[in-house]
């Protein structure tokens, strides 16, 4: 027997899932939800997004997890020390606990695209929870960015070669040279996505009924609710 | 249509007093060079200019009586646009949920928009992929969906902006035959287009703006050879290039070879090799034209040589002292790495050793521009600014990918121009193309890719022969 479930629940499970990441400021209160969801959302977004934006993602966390501990949480015991440079108890702290946030929102998200389908989410989201259509094709137009994203994140890899820098992220100034080609050109699609979106009548949608509660919804939003409370006991 | 006005901001009209009717089974053909305001023209016509784009338009679109301007409820009923990009037009993931969403906005029943999406699917030959990722389809087939979704309410107006950018002559002729079905079927159909040969033969009108402004309108009788020349000074692509006087070949100037390309095989999946046996040369100073259709191989080829592509077996080697192959991509955002021009021309300058200066004095619009961004200059200004990049890097070999896609015949010819320039100074170059326009009097030989072979080949023949595809004459 299939399992139903209204894809706007998913979304609202996403939602509750990477409110955990913000509220959770110890390893224990999130390692349990994020293993969960990290594993179980990697491996079903595989299908839906490329796994080279997938790795990409996740070692410019890593790299960047990292950096921020080294910068920001470098205090407690010495851990590593070598002529370059001294870790500190603080920085793997701090590497853990950004990672597995990232770990969690990241997969909880790809949880929800890996089970669902763009054009039936902006339905559910309009219908079930009563989103406006704009709201709702906003929501869910982001994710469809995600492919596209991974094309011009390979191009731009290229021209960094070509340009004599590293594909490598070493301090906030190649974090920046990277993001500003992707954030150019993902808004500027944005814009035309828009103008399509409006010229194909998206202002005229009308919201339809919504569908009742089933099974499987129930079943998400108890994992959900089960997940928030272990990571409220933890984190007293 | 009466748009006495119109722009992004007060006070700053980008159209001014352009007036023209269309009826029921008319191609109206829109001509003008880059800037000159067609896109925009297009956005007014739609109202989106003013909905979405916080801009402004006095005037009035009738449609059987109604302004559509004055009632934005009725103009994605009324109106289908197809954007010059399809990339930025689709939405969806999949062909099929493209097509819904367009009748699902506009209120059609589940099961009216299910069997309308798969009937025109399946006219559009996309029927077998209709739940394939859009990702996965060609350039031609993203195209052909683009029109699908676009025309799937049967709107009474359609319209195209650019319909031939990117395209190569094989999808031209397709979208021909669209664009001839839609008139025949009694759309009123707009196509906005610089290279308005690819449409002259079957418009019942060509309206020519510049500047904002309606600068000449001819009813279809009025195209005569005379009214032609006058045309050719007015900056569009009206010339078919059987018409345009042969050059001599540029192959003297060229010297050594630098690049030996043997016995390549190139792929993404080997046991469907993209392209097999290859094997050319280039010499310093040469400028090489490789000529195929969409999806044949040719930026797999470009990032072969450079090294980017790793699936390959086979001999590429630089030779007489030849030590640096810099590739460009077709879109020129992916190069830059600052936000203004004087920024970007710096780290240019620190990365290579050059002055900066020097590099100043190779861009022409830096003064006007400096402090702009990279991102908001015009296509040509930032086609121009990479290859300036890349000059600065001192390549042996320069490897352009669809550099003249989007460029109308001032912008190109510019940008060859700069390409000539480069190459007088002994830099080679290999650019990919399909765009006729550049097979004329810039390149000193063609490789043409047939099937998964490529074959040395005229330039002025391949030219030809690609006009042809294209169904110009």
């Amino acid at each position: 027997m299939k399992l139903r479930f209204r894809e706007s629940t998913l979304f609202l499970y996403a939602l509750g899932i990477s409110l955990i990441a913000f509220i959770s400021n110890s390893i224990r209160s999130i390692i349990f939800p994020s293993l969960i969801n990290g594993i179980v959302g990697f491996t079903l977004g595989r299908k839906k997004l490329p796994q080279k934006l997938l790795v990409s993602l996740l070692l410019l966390n890593v790299w960047g997890a990292f950096l921020n501990g080294l910068y920001f949480h470098n205090f407690g015991e010495v851990i590593i020390s070598t002529q370059v440079v001294v870790i500190r108890e603080g920085v793997i702290e701090s590497f853990l606990l950004v990672s597995l946030r990232f770990f969690l929102v990241v997969g909880a998200t790809l949880l929800m695209l890996g089970l669902t389908n763009m054009r039936d989410l902006i339905k559910s989201l309009e219908r079930d929870l009563r989103i406006s259509p704009g709201i709702a094709f906003t929501i869910t137009y982001a994710f469809r960015l995600f492919p596209l994203l991974s094309k011009d994140l390979s191009e731009v890899y290229i021209s960094r070669r070509e340009r004599g820098f590293s594909s490598m992220i070493l301090n906030p100034r190649n974090l920046k040279s990277i993001l500003l080609p992707l954030l150019n050109l993902s808004y500027e699609r944005a814009v035309w996505g828009g103008i399509s979106a409006e010229l194909r009548g998206l202002s005229m949608r009308r919201i339809r009924e919504g569908k009742s509660l089933s099974v499987g919804d129930l079943a998400i939003f108890c994992a959900l609710i089960l997940q928030w409370v272990l990571a409220l006991t933890q984190l007293s | 249509m009466n748009i006495e006005a119109a722009g992004y901001s007060a006070g700053d009209a980008v159209l001014r007093e352009i007036r023209f009717e269309g009826n029921e089974g008319e191609l109206i053909l829109i001509g003008g060079a880059s800037g000159s305001g067609k896109t925009t023209l297009l956005l007014a016509i739609s109202g989106v200019l003013s909905s979405l784009l916080g801009g402004w338009i006095n005037g009035s679109v009738l449609i059987n009586d109604e302004d559509i301007l004055k009632s934005s409820l009725a103009v994605s009923r009324l109106v289908g646009l197809v954007l010059q990009d399809p990339e930025k037009q689709v939405l969806m993931p999949t062909p099929l949920d493209e097509v819904l969403f367009t009748l699902e906005n506009l209120g059609f029943s589940e099961e009216e928009a299910l069997a309308r999406a798969t009937e025109l699917l399946g006219r559009f030959g996309l029927l077998s992929k209709r739940l394939d990722h859009v990702e996965t389809l060609s350039g031609g087939e993203k195209r052909r969906l683009s029109l699908a979704s676009a025309i799937s309410h049967k709107p009474y107006v359609i319209m195209l902006d650019e319909p031939t950018a990117s395209m190569d002559p094989w999808g031209i002729r397709e979208v021909r035959r669209f664009v001839t079905e839609l008139v025949e079927g009694g759309s009123v159909v707009l196509v906005v287009e610089h290279k308005i040969k690819y449409f002259l033969d079957i418009a019942d009108k060509l309206i020519l703006i510049d500047s904002g402004r309606k600068i000449a309108e001819y009813a279809k009788k009025e195209l005569t050879q005379r009214n032609l020349l006058e045309i050719r000074g007015m900056n569009v692509d009206v010339e078919p290039i059987h018409e345009i006087p042969r050059k001599s070949s540029r192959r003297a100037r060229v010297g050594e070879p630098v690049l030996l390309v043997k016995g390549l095989e190139c792929w993404h999946d080997p046991e469907k090799p993209l392209l097999k046996n290859v094997s050319f040369e280039v010499r310093r100073g040469e400028v090489v034209a490789l000529v195929g259709p969409n999806g044949s191989g040719k930026t797999t080829l470009l990032k072969t040589i450079a090294g980017f592509h790793r699936g390959y077996s086979g001999e590429i080697k630089l030779l007489n002292g030849g030590r640096r192959v810099f590739y460009i991509s077709q879109t020129p955002d992916y190069m830059f790495l600052e936000n203004t021009v004087e920024k970007e021309l710096r780290l240019t300058a620190s990365r290579t050793g050059l002055r900066v200066e020097d590099l100043v004095r190779e861009v022409p619009f830096y003064h006007e521009r400096k402090y702009s961004s990279p991102y908001k200059l015009s296509l040509g200004q930032r086609r121009w600014l990479t290859l300036t990049i890349a000059w600065a890097y001192k390549p042996d070999i320069v490897l352009m990918d669809e550099p003249t896609a989007g460029l109308d015949l001032r912008l190109l010819n510019t940008m060859l121009s700069y390409v000539r320039k480069l190459s007088e100074s002994g830099i080679s170059f290999i650019i990919s193309t399909h765009d006729p326009r550049v097979l004329l009097d810039s390149v000193d030989k063609s490789l043409l890719i047939e099937g998964n072979r490529v074959r040395e080949a005229e330039p002025y023949e391949v030219a030809l022969m690609l006009e042809s595809i294209a169904g110009v004459y």
